[in-house]
């Protein structure tokens, strides 16, 4: 144990060195998320006595939304890794065992402050509990379920350092979300009540206690397990040794000098996790098309609208996956600052026509050609306002991103007026959606879009030195 | 060929490369020597535009660093210090790559592509990505990414350290022979032996400062070796005895 207590002390230490170098609260826009944070916490706080009044009346509705958000919160001190300075496969020479070695790892996502403040937050629930009729089962239950969502957050995260893993969950991602469709059409409540959040709640409110707890205790143990299990089989990963030749893109050649550039960049962005937000929402959209005998043409416009927005990160920071090395060979090549953004931008909207492709076959069964290429016109135009605001945001204020992460530490603020400037085209033509203001969109964003890769190539060989320090 | 001159480069307050003029002439082996931290990458990297000097200038085959990058970039082949691969790529992928970026065709990428990994012993890999690759092929595969399009002149930092014996022998043959069609080539080299055998001429930087600068053919009449040389530039502790070892 005090190897371990060493090591996690020295991470503390490096952690806590690097916080202070920061210097200042503009610093990895510390300062902005401080007040984002701040917000969303104050904002959480105020839900708490309603919450409390619903459970009083045995109504934990609010109280199972809030399970669910803290469940999610919960992901990101986890798989948020950029501050860890010593990773598991570093420490395998030394004599710690793999338990020691897991305990070094759950040990270091307490060394960082968010997830002191995520913890008092999700301990406040313990307040709208007071009012509830069983407060001590739903304490209980609580902290089981505290338990169960950083276990399931280690888990996800060792489970994505697996090539073979990855594919395995992002499979489960697609049939839970399908799942999610079905029961949601055939209105069955019954296989909720066995989620965690359900039983929590539950153990809170309904008489029987011990039902929930108990199968609560299960799903705790079972998943710390999994997450040991999932730890030490990534210890031990060395990669996938086969060939390339078997893989989708590596199969497909991109024409044109910046061709390999594409592939490259295709193959960076697919691994971010934020881009698997939009995912879901495909596939439910889809269930809803399928199903429904009159789908609204409006919620057709709205959805290519909200399927933008898991991809900011990748259009504003389009450099965020780049290493310091890779904007080395960025300025080896005798290709402008132009090109490079050009083939990046490219493999954004690739990305994107592949991830909403399936909708626009059932867009085209349900609502005719017309409507589905004005929507298709919507996506164009979205995609011209993306890139030109993710374009200037890109070299003005690049931050790291990592393989098989969330996007963290770019600025909430921006993300914000990023998601406003490029659904703007989108909510015109939800409005007014014929074919002349189409057409004038179309120019105005074609010129905007134009301007920004010009201007940000330009800027980006300025900045190259200054862009490989952020990102270093 | 290659014309250094003031060629300085600051970081901060630390001057890493100060003031360097230096000339290296067509078809040269040039060897950059010096201890590590005295600013031999950060030469090359400002020779290869991956930094921009902080003062003085450079001109390879007559155009300047400052003002004409692309078309300096278009005609060099980079062996850089940090190899600069992507991850995602495997072997083939980054020379198919290069190959189009430098404007070759398809087919006669994949023609000198082939021929340059068989001769680096690295057809076999070829679909490995480089990201499970070892050192050694990644170095392979950065140096066959520096000669695809037939570079006029060729910086190479560091080729020969992680490199096998036998790729060792042919790239140091590869070299020759490219010197001897006209293609300069300006390498550091930590390894003092290796560099006596293969350049025609050499410099020496300690501390960012250009310390000695001659042909191998003046070292030999002063009957010294380039070891000899290099250690009356650069210091060297005397080994020390650590009575706790062993």
């Amino acid at each position: 144990m005090d190897r371990v207590t060493a090591i996690l002390g020295f991470q503390w230490r490096a952690y806590w060195r690097r916080f202070h170098r920061a210097g200042n609260l503009t610093t990895n826009n510390a300062g902005v998320w401080i007040l984002f944070g701040g917000i969303g916490v104050f904002r959480y706080l105020q839900l708490l006595p309603r919450t409390g009044s619903q459970l009083a009346h045995g109504d934990s509705t609010r109280y199972e939304a809030l399970l669910i958000g803290i469940f999610l919160v919960w992901m990101f001190p986890v798989m948020g890794e950029s501050w860890r300075s010593i990773g598991s496969r570093a420490l395998l020479h030394t004599p710690l065992t793999p338990r020691e070695l897991f305990l070094i790892r759950l040990g270091s996502v307490f060394v960082s402050p968010v997830t002191w403040v995520i913890v008092a937050c999700s301990l406040t629930l313990g307040y709208p509990l007071a009012n509830a009729p069983n407060t001590l089962a739903g304490m209980i239950a609580l902290v089981l379920f505290l338990l169960f969502s950083l276990a399931t957050s280690l888990t996800i995260a060792h489970v994505l350092s697996s090539a073979v893993m990855r594919k395995l969950l992002l499979a489960a991602m697609v049939v839970l979300s399908v799942l999610v469709g079905a029961l949601w059409l055939t209105k069955s409540t019954l296989a909720f009540a066995w989620w965690p959040n359900r039983l929590t709640a539950d153990a809170a409110v309904q008489a029987n206690v011990l039902r929930p707890i108990a199968a609560l205790t299960v799903l705790t143990i079972a998943a710390f397990g999994i997450s040991l299990w999932t730890f030490k089989s990534g210890l031990q990963y060395v990669g996938s040794r086969r060939s390339q030749r078997l893989t989708v893109l590596g199969l497909i050649h991109f024409p044109g000098r910046l061709g390999g550039l594409l592939k490259k960049d295709v193959r960076y962005f697919v691994r971010l996790l934020d881009v698997y937000f939009a995912l879901p929402i495909v596939i439910l959209f889809v269930i809803y098309l399928a199903s429904n005998p009159e789908p609204s043409a409006s919620v057709f416009r709205v959805v290519l609208i909200i399927l933008f927005l898991p991809c900011i990160s990748i259009a504003s920071n389009c450099f965020g996956l780049d290493r310091p090395l890779g904007l080395d060979r960025y300025s080896l090549f005798p290709r402008s600052g132009r090109d490079i953004l050009l083939s990046k931008n490219r493999a954004f909207a690739l990305l994107f026509m592949i991830l909403v492709g399936a909708i626009f076959p059932f867009a085209v069964w349900k609502f005719g050609a017309g409507v589905t290429a004005l929507g298709f016109i919507e996506l164009v135009l979205m995609a011209l306002a993306y890139l030109s605001w993710g374009n200037w945001m890109s070299v003005r204020d690049p931050y790291k991103m990592q393989f098989y992460r969330f996007s963290a530490g770019g600025s909430p603020a921006d993300a914000i007026i990023g998601m406003l400037f490029g659904s703007v085209p989108g909510l015109i033509m939800v409005y007014s959606g014929t074919l002349r203001t189409a057409v004038l969109l179309m120019l105005v964003y074609s010129a905007l879009y134009y301007l920004s890769l010009t201007r940000s190539g330009r800027r980006f060989e300025q900045r190259r030195e200054d862009i490989r320090q952020s990102l270093s | 060929m290659v014309e250094l001159r003031g060629l300085t480069r600051n970081f901060g307050n630390f001057v890493a490369v100060n003031n360097l003029y230096l000339q290296v002439s067509q078809g040269t082996i040039f060897g950059f020597l010096g201890p590590n931290g005295a600013g031999k990458s950060t030469t090359v990297k400002m020779l290869t535009g991956i930094l921009k000097p902080s003062a003085g200038d450079a001109l390879i085959d007559g155009l300047s660093i400052k003002t004409s990058p692309l078309e300096i970039k278009q005609k060099i082949g980079v062996l850089p210090e940090d190899l600069a691969l992507f991850d995602s790529l495997t072997i083939w992928e980054h020379l198919k790559m290069c190959g189009a970026i430098y404007g070759l065709s398809n087919g006669e990428t994949e023609t000198r592509a082939e021929q340059l990994l068989n001769y680096l012993d690295l057809w076999t890999d070829r679909h490995t990505f480089v990201e499970q690759s070892s050192y050694g092929m990644k170095k392979k595969c950065a140096l066959a990414m520096a000669l695809i399009h037939n570079p006029k002149v060729l910086f190479l930092d560091e080729p020969f350290e992680g490199i096998d014996p036998v790729t060792s022998r042919n790239i140091k043959d590869l070299l020759v022979v490219m010197s001897g069609k006209g293609v300069t080539v300006f390498l550091t080299s930590h390894i003092l032996e290796v560099v006596e055998r293969l350049v025609h001429s050499f410099a020496v930087i300690v501390r960012g400062e250009l310390a000695c600068c001659q042909t191998m053919e003046e070292t030999l009449q002063q009957d010294r070796t380039l070891e000899d040389l290099y250690f009356q530039y650069v210091e060297r502790r005397q080994v020390e005895e650590f009575e706790w070892i062993g």
